[in-house]
């Protein structure tokens, strides 16, 4: 064949050939915005790979997602993507779950845009149980605009806005999903990969509101301030820190201090989804508009 | 006319007198207009819109929900509409302000909704059961950054039903959130009412029909292609400046070309945006333009001031933004004075004030003390001021 | 017809893609043989690729997709 011919089968591609994460990505759009070393890029990545396994349609899949670093994610995937108001993703994505039951719906939220400007509705989407997979990058900082403190800075840590050490406890987001009614909490980190794509994964298949907390590093706006310098050193920090469920529950909190507890902390499928349960609604008032 | 409600909508609808409270009529509006998506947070004086939706959206298979605010609200509304759904949310002043930010971002990124919001005095708690048109220049320019709005207000009960109509099918054919004005006494009242009985108006500005439902309505040119979620084309929805392709963009030229046309959609359908009833037409020697309840007195006055000698034009405006620019610019050709009553300190009449004083004295009669303007109100003022210019 | 598998299995190996990768090192760092090199300013490499036991630490862990697996 001459230079420059193509047939059609050689354009069709091959259907055996494996899926790599490129499917889901809009590849034209790189390099992305992210620093060299930040972790977001690797949760994202996992989470595709998730979509791999589960072979998400980008048309039934809907991604929404805040303000910030992590959110820029969304500009990256080719799903339904929404890059939506800071802080607001949930409730968007409570209007597009409870319009459209069918979608897959996948939200995508920082530490700061998840859990203080969008806390309240955090909260409430966790109470709702609507199905609706929350993956929320914690890298303790608002890395966008410049690294000040976020509420997963910790205490004594440093930020723009705290120059002489933040005073200020964190949340413990796992546990106050978990209180707030999210029937799947799972915590992963940037180094645990293999466990975070398999967490995420069953996180979305969970029938009803899952909530993932991808711990990871920012070299660039937090590492610069707070010990250990660099991205190599940050991740190998996650690694000591990480400590699966199941050797956490024998540790006393003493022990337990500054460590990262991984793993599925919570699950019950006891709670019906909001979705579904509105359905069941609409049913009966079907039913009685007949009789 | 067979009214389609359901059996559960009969109990909302006293039958015997047909009674129906603004509010009430508002909801019924946005049921027949085909909303079936409702997000709200109660606030008085606009929950009675919520309540009804609560009844009724289930019945006709819609979705109801009860947010945590109305920042909530109204994100949740912009994501129904972001997959095809007819939306809608109502609140009221302080809820309003929570809304701002989101309904810039319905702005930039062309999603359709209707923000109804029953207007308290204000600021802050102010007097919740009070009426007011304390938000007219909220509803204008209360979100940030350069951009477009459409605003309209109603009158009486009946407006509540067609204005709310009118809303949403401006909403789906301008893909942009709209907003309706109601004074709270326009909310709270009961009327007689039916949609036939507001089918019987009739606008100057055109032989717009509301009975008629207006579900997808063609949208206009200048409006980018919709990004409907859940579709072949699964795509990309942005609050930054963005391209053809939903995608962001630096691009200087870029930039403004999208914040042009977004203000050029408005623009150029003036026409058919511009909702107003002219009453006594060149008649005049002075005239009052209104809105929400001070019109309905000043088309009170109309009879009041021409007994007493005082022959007068009354513009009876259902939109406030965009401006009608040639319809108050004409008017001011022909007038020595405008009158216009509001129950705020004059937001409207510098807008007013601004097209016309070329032409004509604007006059702006503000009431903030709780209580309505009355037609006597403005036939006495008209009074005073054609006493003034008689004998300047 | 049976085709004859050769008794080597062939091996996916690490390539890096220039175009996506930032030089932030954390391929090497994850890599359990020491087997990836990062010169400074530049793509990673593979230094013993018969050390490589295809285990994709690397491209699991790359934060800008760059890492994809081949045979060689």
């Amino acid at each position: 064949m001459a230079e420059g011919e193509s047939s059609v089968a050689e354009q069709e591609p091959s259907v055996a050939e494996p899926r790599t994460i490129d499917h889901y990505l809009h590849t034209d759009r790189f390099p992305h915005i992210w620093c060299p070393g930040c972790g977001l890029g690797t949760v994202t990545a996992a989470f595709l790979r998730a979509a791999l396994e589960l072979g998400l349609e980008k048309d039934r899949t809907v991604v929404v997602a805040g303000i910030g670093c992590s959110s820029r994610a969304v500009g990256y995937l080719d799903f339904g993507t929404v890059h939506s108001i800071h802080g607001r993703a949930l409730a968007f994505a409570t209007g597009i779950k409870m319009a459209h039951p069918e979608f897959t719906v996948i939200v995508l939220t920082g530490d700061g845009d998840g859990a203080a400007i969008g806390g309240n509705h955090l909260i409430h989407a966790c109470r709702r149980n609507l199905d609706i997979t929350t993956i929320l990058f914690n890298n303790n900082t608002y890395g966008m605009t410049g690294g000040q403190a976020s509420p997963q800075t910790g205490m004594g840590g440093y930020a723009t806005t705290a120059p002489f050490g933040f005073d200020e406890p964190s949340f413990d987001l796992c546990r106050l999903a978990e209180a707030a009614g999210a029937t799947y909490v799972a915590r992963g980190t940037s180094y645990g990969v293999r466990q975070l794509q398999k967490l995420i994964r069953d996180g979305i298949t969970h029938p009803g509101f899952s909530f993932i907390e991808a711990v990871t590093q920012c070299p660039t706006e937090y590492g610069k301030r707070n010990p250990p310098k660099g991205p190599v050193q940050m991740l190998e920090n996650l690694k000591e820190k990480a400590i699966s469920r199941k050797k956490a529950e024998g540790m006393t909190p003493e022990e337990l201090e500054g460590r990262i507890v991984t793993g599925l902390l919570h699950r019950d499928e006891s709670v019906p989804e909001l979705t579904a349960s509105y359905a069941r609604m609409l049913e009966r008032i079907r039913k009685s508009a007949d009789e | 006319m067979e009214l389609w409600y359901t059996h559960l909508m009969r109990e909302t609808i006293d039958q015997d007198s047909l009674l129906v409270q603004g509010n009430r009529a508002c909801a019924l509006g946005a049921l027949d207009a085909g909303v079936r998506f409702f997000a709200g947070y109660p606030i008085t004086p606009s929950s009675e819109i919520m309540e009804v939706m609560a009844r009724e959206l289930p019945a006709v298979g819609g979705v109801f929900m009860q947010m945590e605010d109305e920042i909530a609200s109204i994100c949740a509304c912009i994501g129904a509409s972001l997959t095809g759904e007819i939306s809608m949310t109502a609140t009221s002043g302080p809820g309003f302000s929570l809304m701002q930010e989101a309904i810039g971002y319905a702005i930039m990124a062309e999603a359709p909704t209707v923000i109804v919001n029953v207007m308290r005095m204000g600021p802050s708690t102010g007097r919740p059961t009070t009426p007011s048109q304390g938000d007219v220049m909220q509803a204008r320019w209360g979100t940030h950054g350069d951009h477009p709005a459409i605003v309209l207000a109603a009158s009486n009960v009946a407006d509540m039903y067609r204005l709310t109509i009118a809303a949403v099918r401006f909403a789906q054919r301008f893909r942009m959130p709209v907003i309706v004005l109601a004074d709270e006494i326009v909310g709270h009242m009961r009327e007689s009412f039916s949609p036939e009985i507001a089918g019987r108006y009739r606008l100057t500005s055109g032989d717009f029909d509301f009975t008629e439902t207006y579900i997808h309505p063609e949208m206009v040119r200048e409006v980018h292609p919709p990004h409907e979620l859940g579709t072949l084309i699964h795509p990309h929805v942005t609050g930054l400046i963005h391209d053809e392709t939903g995608f962001p963009t630096n691009d200087p030229k870029k930039s403004e070309q999208f914040l042009r046309e977004l203000h050029d959609k408005v623009v150029h359908h003036r026409g058919e945006l511009c909702l107003y009833d002219v009453k006594n037409v060149g008649k005049g020697r002075v005239a009052v333009v209104a809105y929400g309840s001070c019109a309905r007195s000043a088309r009170a006055a109309l009879k009041l001031a021409e007994q007493e000698g005082i022959p007068v034009e009354v513009l009876h405006l259902y939109t406030l933004f965009p401006l009608p620019v040639e319809i108050i610019q004409e008017l001011a050709r022909r007038v020595e004075f405008i009158l216009i009553p509001e129950l705020n300190l004059g937001q409207y009449a510098r807008e007013v004030r601004r097209l016309a004083e070329n032409w004509t004295t604007v006059v702006s009669m503000g009431r903030i003390d709780g209580n309505l303007i009355t037609p006597r109100d403005i036939v006495d003022r008209l009074a005073e001021l054609v006493g003034k210019y008689e004998s300047a | 017809m049976k085709s004859t598998p050769s008794k080597q299995r062939v091996r996916s190996t690490p390539r890096f893609d220039s175009a996506r990768c930032k030089n932030c090192g954390l391929c090497a760092c994850v890599c359990p043989v020491a087997s990836i090199e990062v010169p400074a300013s530049e793509v990673p490499i593979l230094l013993e690729p018969d050390k490589c036991t295809s285990c994709r630490s690397c491209e699991f862990i790359c934060p800008d997709f760059a890492v994809t697996m081949a045979k060689a």
